[in-house]
Order: C-alpha cells, then structure tokens, then sequence
C-alpha cells in the first residue's frame, strides 16, 4: 500500500501531496495545486531546516500551519514530504498523532 | 516586551523567546546566554524566508509548530509593528523549546503573550521598551534593467500556443479570472489579455526555477501592483522583480526571449 493510500484512509484528510525537499512531487490526491503545494512545502522545510541548524534543534521532522480556515501538516520521512490538509475543524493534534502513527508506525 | 518575553522563557522546556519583523530583523528577545542576539537575528532571517512562502499559499495562517529532532520552534503572526513607519511590517513570535516542553499548557501560555504582544504593538510602545530599528528600508529591490520607455506592452507580447502536457504541469493560471480573486493564493488580473501574461511568465520562468515559478510570479504581482489588478501598466515592473530570480545571466536573457522582450 501507498504512503499516499495510507494516509487518504485518515477520515479527517482532506488531501495529501507527496514530494520532496527540492518541491518535486511524486504524488498527489485530492490537492489540484499539488504542484504548487510542493514547491511550497520544498522550499519552507529547506528554510526550516536551516533554522533548526542554526538554532542546534537537530533534523526537522516535520510542521504544522494553521489559521482560521487553514489546517496542514507537512512530515518528514525519509526524505519525502508528505504535506496533508486537514478538516480545520478538526484537532489538528488528534490528526497529528494518527497521522505520525500511520507514517511512523 | 521584555517581561512578556521573559514569561514564556520561564516555562518549562523554553530556552527562548523573540520578536521580529518581516525583514528578519529582531525586535526584542529574552534567551538564554547561547541564543545571542545575533544568533537570534540570523534564525529570523531564514525563518522569514519560510513564512514568506507559507504566506503565498496559506494567506489565512496565525501559527506554525515546527517539530526537529531536538526540540521544538513554534511561530505566531502577532500583527504588524508600529514606530511610524510608513508600512508596518508583520511581525512574529518564535518560541524555542526542547522536547520537555509540555505542548498544551505552553499553547495557553503562547496564546495570552500574543495577545499581550498584539496590543503592545498596536499601542506602538515605548522606543526604548519596543519600537522599528531606525534604518527600516522597504525590503524590495528592482532590477533597473528595465525602463519605462522599453516597457514590454502586453498587447505586443505574444501568446504561443500550450505545449502538450502544460494543463497537467501546475503551470496554468486556473486562479486568475478577469477583476476577480479566486482562491486564497491568487491574485487579481485586469483582463484575460494580462491573464495569458502571467501564463506565459510562469511558464518562462519555470525553465530556470522549475515549480516555483508560479509561487513567484504570484508573490512578485503583488508587489508590483500593490494589491490592484494586473494590467500592462504593471509588466515592465513584473518582469524586473522576475528577472530576480534567475541568476545565471544565460537563462536571464532566454527568459527576455520568451516572454517577447
């Protein structure tokens, strides 16, 4: 199974991008900017990852952005990105936890 | 500021707190000995390169828990900065934790200083206790390459037809519609004429930084146009913001060849 079909079966996934740290995607459901929506999360893990350098955070694995009408989790999995949009009615940190449970096992 | 900052710095797992504005530019700190202020001013300023593009696609976004192997950095948007400047800038709170940090009660805790903050900034403060640096520039910079006089008219632009396979790459202006808005990304167009502009930009410009282009011709319309609809007027202005992004002067010159300049 997917790391794609994995993580759709999460009732509160909206959708699901699958890419990497330089914005390439490999994947996409349910997003119709998925390419953007790659680059975008590409370009700002690179940024973070940096940070947590300079800061001595160690390795990124991972962000959440949320707002008003706007929920998404990005994980880091070896050297994937898997960017979700989720039901921003939802806890996002429920989500969170089932979706490292799904992805991290 | 500072007994705001020191607040949060008290919790448990916090090793630090910061303010700072759009530019990277640290505003107000309180940490422990090893985030020195310039270390500080140096994180803002790649942590502003990651809010800049999260900002282009999640226009709405209020905060942001960024997980690393060692701890953790959580942001929040706390409004704009005052001090007299002639366009506040947004301004941020970053809070840096290890993996001790007890999530929930740090989130209240993080919650009732942003609001703390938002108010201090919308009073402006004391220049002393909180206020701009004194140099605040505008943070954008123009190619002068190009001049009103050469300014490419869109009219005069041609439109080649859609190569095979573009409908599916990403690259199609789906979020542009004459006079209006769609989606929270997109940004306005006066006609379908500066429509096909923006098409044939992003598609020129993706041959030198690949997916992003689209990120960037949508971040740097804004800036050219200040918020009002794309038109000619604003494409001598677009293509120079654009040409920013594309160091290699070969690849700079083929994008001039693409879009018609």
């Amino acid at each position: 199974m997917s790391t794609l079909a994995w993580v759709s079966g999460i009732p509160e996934i909206m959708s699901a991008v699958v890419g990497d740290m330089s914005g390439a995607v490999t994947d996409v459901a349910g997003d119709p900017e998925g390419e953007t929506t790659a680059a975008i999360s590409g370009f700002a893990a690179t940024s973070l990852a940096e940070v947590g350098d300079a800061l001595g955070l160690g390795s990124l694995e991972g962000f959440s952005v949320a707002g008003k009408d706007i929920a998404v989790v990005v994980t880091v999995m070896g050297g994937m990105l898997i960017t979700t949009r989720v039901d921003p009615a939802k806890p996002l940190a429920a989500v969170e936890k089932k979706l490292a449970s799904v992805l991290r096992g | 500021m500072d007994q705001i900052l020191k607040n949060i710095r008290d919790l448990a797992g916090v090793h630090g707190s910061f303010v700072f504005d759009s530019a990277g530019r640290l505003y107000a700190h309180s940490a422990h000995a090893v985030f020195d202020a310039g270390a500080l001013e140096q994180a803002s300023q790649i942590v502003v390169k990651a809010l800049d593009t999260i900002q282009l696609h999640y226009e709405s976004w209020e905060t942001m828990s960024v997980r690393f192997s060692d701890g953790w950095l959580l942001l929040r948007s706390v409004g704009s900065g005052a001090g007299g400047a002639a366009e506040p800038a947004p301004m941020f709170l970053a809070v840096i934790a290890d993996q001790t940090l007890n999530f929930s009660f740090a989130n209240v805790a993080i919650r009732v200083a942003t609001g703390k903050i938002k108010k201090a900034l919308q009073g402006g403060g004391s220049s002393q206790e909180f206020g701009p640096p004194s140099s605040r520039t505008s943070g954008m910079s123009f190619n002068p390459g190009y001049s009103n006089a050469s300014a490419p008219q869109i009219s005069q632009i041609p439109v080649p037809p859609q190569p095979p396979g573009v409908s599916s790459s990403g690259l199609s202006w789906s979020g542009f519609a004459s006079s209006t808005t769609v989606g929270s990304s997109a940004v306005s167009v006066a006609d379908q004429e500066a429509s096909a502009f923006l098409s044939v930009c992003a598609r020129a410009l993706a041959q030198s930084v690949g997916p992003m282009a689209k990120v960037f011709v949508k971040e740097d319309v804004r800036k050219a146009t200040g918020g009002a609809p794309f038109s000619s007027a604003h494409a001598h202005m677009l293509l120079a913001l654009l040409e920013t992004h594309i160091d290699d002067p070969a690849d700079r010159a083929a994008f001039r060849k693409k879009v018609g300049v």
